[in-house]
C-alpha cells in the first residue's frame, strides 16, 4: 500500500519536475537552495533546543523538559534550604546554642527513597524512546539511505538507492551539503576512513560515532524546510574545528529535481573546466566542442541543457567562495598576493564566459529545435 | 621523652630536607605547592584557549570573510595553528588532572590523615617520598613534550586511537604523554596503597573502623578506587604505547584490533578517576560544615554509606561517556541507569550536609563559605549530570560544551572550591599561619561568580550546539564565547590572589593555639590536639581518643 503511494508520489514529481526548472530565473534560485555557503552568516545554528527540526529532535526535546521538571526540585530544593540555613542559622552572637541532633533515620530513608522514585518516573518515557531512537520504522522501504563516511577532515555521503555520491565540491573542495526529503525516514550508516568522527546535526538531535572497521546506523524524519549546519562532534586531529557539516531539507518535488542534476554534474564539470580555461575574444572551437560533447552524453535528455546551467551557476558561487589561502608557510606566503589576485580577475571573467555559453546553447538549440536531441549532435558536429 | 631517644633520622637541612624528607607533613606540603604551581600552569594553557576563543578572529565566519578579501584573519591565536590548539587543550586537561586535582588531594590526605587517626607518620614513609617525586618526572616529560617534533599530545586527554596513533615514529609527543601518564598513574597507586595500609594498621589504640574522621573514610575509600581503576588505566595506554611503537595491533582496525576497546577500558579507570577527584573533598567539606556550625556531622554512617556507594556504582558507569559509539541498546539502557542511581548518594551527601548547617550557629569563615558555594556549585553540576545520564538527550549533548560546562562545575565549582575551602581550614594545622579571612573573602566570591558565568554560559552554548574542542566555532557563540571568558578571567584573578595569599602568608605571625578555629572542644579532632604545625613525630604520646562516639547508640 505504501509502496503504491510511493510509486504514485514519484510519477507526481516526474510530471511536476520538468515545470520546475523552465524558468531561466529557477537556476539561482535552485543554486540558492542546493548550495549554502556554509561559511558564511547564511545559515543559522540551530539545534534541538532553539528549533528543533526532526521527529527525533521533538521528541528528544519534549523528553528533556518532562526530566527537567521531575529532576528540578533536586536542583532547587538544596539551593532554597542552603540560603535558608544560611540566614536562619548564622551565629550572631546572641549565645543561642546549637542544636544536637546527629541523625534521624525518617528523614534519610526518605532523602534516598523520594529521589529513587523520581528516577522511576523519569524511566517511563525515557527506555521506549532509547529503543525509538535505535531503529527506524519498519515501513521505512522508502527511507532515504546514506552511507556518511567520515574522513580527515570532510565528510562523504553516499545515496545508493539514487546512485549519487557526494562530498567535496568539485570547484572549491570545500564540504558539500547533504540534501534530505522533508518528511521521509532518513538512515544514515556511518563509519570513517581513518581516525574517529562523530556525525552531528543538533538541530536534527541525532549523532553517531564514525569509527573505522564499522558502520553506525541512525535515522531521523527533517520536518522542517531550509540548510541547518552541525560540525564533527569527535576531536580528529588539527581541522575538527573545520570539519563542517550541512545539510539542506527540500520538498520531494525539489528532491527530484537535485537527483537529476547530480546525473549531471561530472559531465558539466568538464564544460566548466573548459571554460575557465577560455577567455572572452579567443576561438570559440573548445568551448562548442565540450558543449558538444556535453549534450552527446545525454542524447534526448529534454533536462541536458537546464542541468548544465544549473552546474555552471552553481560552479560559479563556487569559486567565488573558494578563495586562495595565504597559509602559514613563507614560501606560500609570498606568492600569495600573486595567486589572489589571479583568482580575482577569473571571478570578474566568468560573468562574460557564462554569457558566451549561454549564447552558444541558445543558438545551438534553436538552430537544431525541431530535430530530436541525439541527431542535433550530428548535425552540430557537421556544422563544425 | 627526652629528644636524645628519639630515633635520629633527620640527615639534612635545608633544600637537601625538602628534597629527601620522607616526613608525611613535608610530603604533603611539597604535594601542596606542587598542585597549586601546576594549577597556575593548567589556568595559564586555559587561558590560551579562552583568550583565543574570546578574540575576533576565532569564528568561522572570519576566516571567511579574511579569505575572500585576502587578508590574514582578525586577531587570534589558533585559527591557523589549530594543531597548537589542540596542543594545548590536551595539556591543559592532563595538567588539572594528573598533576592539580588527583595529587592535590593527596596533599591534604599526606597531611592530615596520619594526624587524624593519632599516627606519627604513613605506614611506608619513603614509598611516600617516592610516590611524590614520581610526578615531578611525569610532568617534566609531559611538558617537554612540547619542543619535541610535532609537538606535545594532541588527541586530547583522553587519546582516542587512531588518531593517538598517528604519527608514531615520527612524533614522540604522543609517547611522552603516555609515560607521563605512567609515572604519574604510578605515583597514585602507591600512594593509595600507602593510605589503605596506614588506614587500616596504624589507627590510634581505641579508633575502630567507625571512629574514624569522615575525611580518613573518604581517602580510604577512595584509594581503594585507585588502587583498583589506575592499572586499568596503565593498561589501556600500555596498548596504545605498544600500538604506537612495537607494532601491536590492539587498536588498529584494519589488522584486527578495535579502536573502540581502548574507550572502554580507559573510561573504566576514568570514570572513577572523577570520583577520586572529589571523594576526598566531600569527607573533608564534612568537617568544616561540621566545625562552623558547631555541631556535628550529621547522619555520619549514611554519609561513609554514600561515600561507598559512588565508589561501587563509580565503576559501573563509565559507558555513558560513550552513549553515541554505537552501543547495544539494552548496555545503554544499563548504564543510563546506573548513572542516574549514582545521584541516589550524591543526594544523600548534600542533604546530609545541609542537616549538618540545620539549627547550628554559623560561623561564616572563608572555609565556610568555600563549603556553601560549593554546595550550590556542585549540585548545579550534578543536576547537568543527571540531564546527560538521559541517552536520548545526552546524544545531543554528547560532546558539546554542555558537557564542558558539566564536568567543569563538577571539577570547579566542586573539587577546587573543595580544595580551597579545606587550605583555608587546615592551612593554620599545616604551616602555622592563618591565611587573611578579608582577602579571602574576594577569593571566594571571585571564585564562586566567575565559575558560575564561565561554566552556565558553557551549558548554553551547548545546548544551542557548539561541539567542543574546537578551535573555530560558528559566529553565532560569539557572545556566549566572549561571557565565558569573563567568568575565566574573574576565577584566574581569585586563583592567583590565592596563591599568592598563601604564599605571602609565611610572613604572618604563628599561630599559638593547638586548635585556631577554636572547635575541638565538639568536634574532637585529633589533627587539633597536637600544636601547630606539629612536631616531626606528631604526638610525643598516642593521643587518648576525644572522640565522642561518632555513631549514636540505638
Amino acid at each position: 500500500m505504501l509502496r503504491l503511494k510511493f510509486l504514485s508520489l514519484a510519477a507526481l514529481l516526474l510530471l511536476a519536475a520538468p515545470a520546475a526548472f523552465t524558468a531561466e530565473a529557477s537556476v539561482d534560485d535552485l543554486v540558492k537552495v542546493f548550495n549554502p555557503d556554509l561559511w558564511g552568516p547564511e545559515i543559522t545554528m540551530t539545534s534541538t533546543w532553539s528549533q528543533p527540526a526532526s521527529n527525533i529532535a521533538k521528541k528528544v526535546l519534549d523528553n528533556f523538559w518532562f526530566s527537567f521538571l521531575v529532576f528540578v526540585p533536586f536542583l532547587v530544593l538544596p539551593q532554597v534550604l542552603l540560603l535558608y540555613a544560611m540566614m536562619k542559622f548564622r551565629d550572631r552572637g546572641n549565645g543561642r546554642k546549637s542544636a544536637t541532633f546527629m541523625h534521624n533515620t525518617k528523614l534519610e530513608n526518605l532523602w534516598t527513597a523520594i529521589p529513587i522514585l523520581a528516577l522511576a518516573v523519569v524511566a517511563v518515557p525515557v527506555y521506549p524512546l532509547l529503543y525509538e531512537m535505535e531503529l527506524p520504522p519498519k515501513d521505512a522501504d522508502q527511507a532515504l539511505a546514506i552511507t556518511v563516511r567520515g574522513r580527515q577532515f570532510a565528510w562523504d555521503y553516499e545515496y545508493k538507492r539514487e546512485s549519487i555520491s557526494i562530498g567535496q565540491d568539485l570547484v572549491n573542495g570545500k564540504q558539500e551539503p547533504m540534501v534530505l526529503v522533508k518528511d521521509r525516514v532518513t538512515t544514515l550508516r556511518i563509519t570513517s576512513n581513518d581516525v574517529n568522527h562523530a556525525w552531528w546535526v543538533p538541530a536534527f538531535g541525532v549523532k553517531k560515532d564514525a569509527i573505522i572497521g564499522r558502520f553506525n546506523n541512525t535515522w531521523f524524519i527533517p520536518d522542517r524546510i531550509g540548510p541547518f549546519k552541525g560540525q564533527c562532534a569527535e576531536l580528529c586531529g588539527e581541522g575538527h574545528g573545520v570539519m563542517l557539516i550541512s545539510a539542506v531539507v527540500v520538498e520531494p518535488a525539489q528532491f527530484a529535481t537535485w537527483t537529476m542534476l547530480m546525473k549531471h554534474r561530472y559531465p558539466a564539470k568538464k564544460v566548466w573546466d573548459t571554460l575557465s580555461a577560455w577567455e572572452v575574444g579567443k576561438p570559440e572551437e573548445p568551448l562548442r566542442a565540450a558543449l558538444l560533447e556535453y549534450r552527446g552524453k545525454f542524447p534526448g535528455d529534454a533536462q541536458a541543457d537546464f542541468a548544465l546551467q544549473y552546474w555552471m551557476a552553481h560552479s560559479t558561487v563556487s569559486f567565488t567562495r573558494g578563495a586562495p589561502l595565504p597559509g602559514t608557510k613563507p614560501e606560500d606566503r609570498a606568492g600569495f598576493p600573486q595567486r589572489f589576485a589571479e583568482w580575482q580577475r577569473q571571478n570578474e571573467l566568468m560573468k562574460g564566459r557564462r554569457e558566451r555559453l549561454g549564447q552558444l546553447m541558445a543558438a545551438t538549440t534553436t538552430e537544431t529545435s525541431p530535430v530530436p536531441a541525439a541527431e542535433s549532435f550530428v548535425a552540430l558536429a557537421r556544422q563544425e | 621523652m627526652t629528644a636524645a631517644l628519639l630515633p635520629q633520622i633527620k640527615r639534612h637541612t635545608g633544600v637537601m630536607d625538602w628534597l629527601t624528607t620522607v616526613d608525611h607533613k613535608k610530603i604533603g606540603l611539597l604535594y601542596f605547592w606542587f598542585t597549586l604551581f601546576m594549577g597556575i600552569v593548567g589556568g595559564a594553557l586555559s587561558g590560551l584557549i579562552r583568550f583565543h576563543l574570546a578574540m575576533p578572529g576565532a569564528t568561522i565566519e572570519a576566516i571567511q570573510t579574511a579569505h575572500l578579501a585576502g587578508t590574514d584573519i582578525a586577531m587570534n591565536l589558533f585559527s591557523e595553528n589549530r594543531h597548537a590548539y589542540n596542543q594545548v587543550m590536551t595539556m591543559h586537561a592532563s595538567v588539572m588532572i594528573f598533576f592539580v586535582i588527583i595529587p592535590s588531594f593527596a596533599a591534604f590526605g599526606n597531611y592530615l590523615l596520619p594526624l587524624m587517626i593519632g599516627a606519627r607518620d604513613m605506614a611506608f614513609p619513603k614509598m611516600n617520598g617516592f610516590a611524590f617525586w614520581l610526578l615531578v618526572p611525569a610532568a617534566l616529560l609531559m611538558f617537554t613534550s612540547f619542543f619535541t617534533a610535532g609537538g606535545a599530545a594532541a588527541a586530547g586527554w583522553t587519546s582516542y586511537p587512531p588518531l593517538s596513533l598517528m604519527g608514531k615514529g615520527a612524533n614522540p609527543g604522543q609517547d611522552m604523554w603516555i609515560l607521563g601518564v605512567h609515572l604519574a598513574g604510578l605515583s597514585s597507586i602507591l600512594g593509595s596503597i600507602n593510605f589503605i595500609v596506614t588506614v587500616a594498621n596504624m589507627r590510634a589504640p581505641g579508633m575502630g573502623w567507625l571512629q574514624m574522621p569522615l575525611f580518613v573514610w573518604a581517602v580510604f575509600i577512595t584509594s581503594v578506587i585507585q588502587l583498583t581503576a589506575t592499572p586499568v588505566l596503565g593498561s589501556a595506554v600500555t596498548m596504545l604505547l605498544m600500538d604506537r611503537n612495537f607494532g601491536t595491533t590492539f587498536l588498529d582496525a584494519s589488522k584486527g584490533g578495535d579502536p573502540l576497546l581502548y574507550q572502554h577500558i580507559f573510561w573504566f579507570y576514568s570514570h572513577p578517576a572523577v570520583y577520586i577527584m572529589i571523594l576526598p573533598g566531600f569527607g573533608g567539606i564534612s568537617h568544616i560544615f561540621a566545625a562552623f556550625s558547631r555541631k556535628r556531622v550529621f547522619g555520619y554512617f549514611g554519609m561513609i554509606l554514600a561515600i561507598g556507594v559512588i565508589g561501587i556504582i563509580g565503576f559501573s558507569v563509565w559507558a555513558h561517556h560513550m552513549f553515541s559509539v554505537g552501543m547495544p541498546t539494552a548496555l545503554q539502557a544499563f548504564f543510563m541507569y546506573m548513572s542516574f542511581l549514582i545521584g541516589v548518594p550524591t543526594g544523600i551527601k548534600i542533604f546530609s550536609w545541609l542537616a549538618t548547617m540545620w539549627g547550628g550557629t554559623i560561623r561564616f569563615t572563608v572555609a565556610m563559605k568555600f563549603a556553601c558555594g560549593f554546595l550550590s556549585l556542585f549540585t548545579l553540576g550534578g543536576f547537568g549530570g543527571l540531564i546527560l545520564a538521559l541517552v536520548p538527550v545526552d546524544i545531543s549533548l554528547h560532546d558539546t560544551y554542555f558537557v564542558v560546562g558539566h564536568f567543569h562545575f563538577t571539577l570547579v565549582g566542586g573539587s577546587v572550591m573543595l580544595l580551597f575551602g579545606m587550605t583555608y581550614f587546615w592551612w593554620p594545622k599545616m604551616t602555622g599561619r592563618m591565611l587573611d579571612e578579608k582577602v579571602g573573602t574576594i577569593v571566594f566570591w571571585l571564585m564562586f561568580i566567575g565559575v558560575f558565568v564561565a561554566f552556565m554560559t558553557m551549558h548554553i552554548s551547548g545546548m544551542l550546539g557548539m561541539a567542543r574542542r574546537i578551535s573555530v566555532y560558528y559566529d553565532d557563540f560569539k557572545m556566549l564565547n566572549l561571557i565565558t571568558t569573563g567568568g575565566y578571567v574573574l576565577a584566574m584573578i581569585g586563583s592567583l590572589i590565592f596563591a599568592a595569599q598563601c604564599f605571602l602568608s609565611y610572613r604572618k605571625p604563628k599561630v599559638t593555639e593547638n586548635d585556631p578555629w577554636k572547635i575541638n572542644d565538639l568536634q574532637g579532632g585529633l589533627e587539633w590536639a597536637t600544636t601547630c604545625p606539629p612536631p616531626v613525630y606528631n604526638f610525643e604520646t598516642v593521643p587518648p581518643i576525644p572522640i565522642v562516639e561518632q555513631m549514636p547508640k540505638h
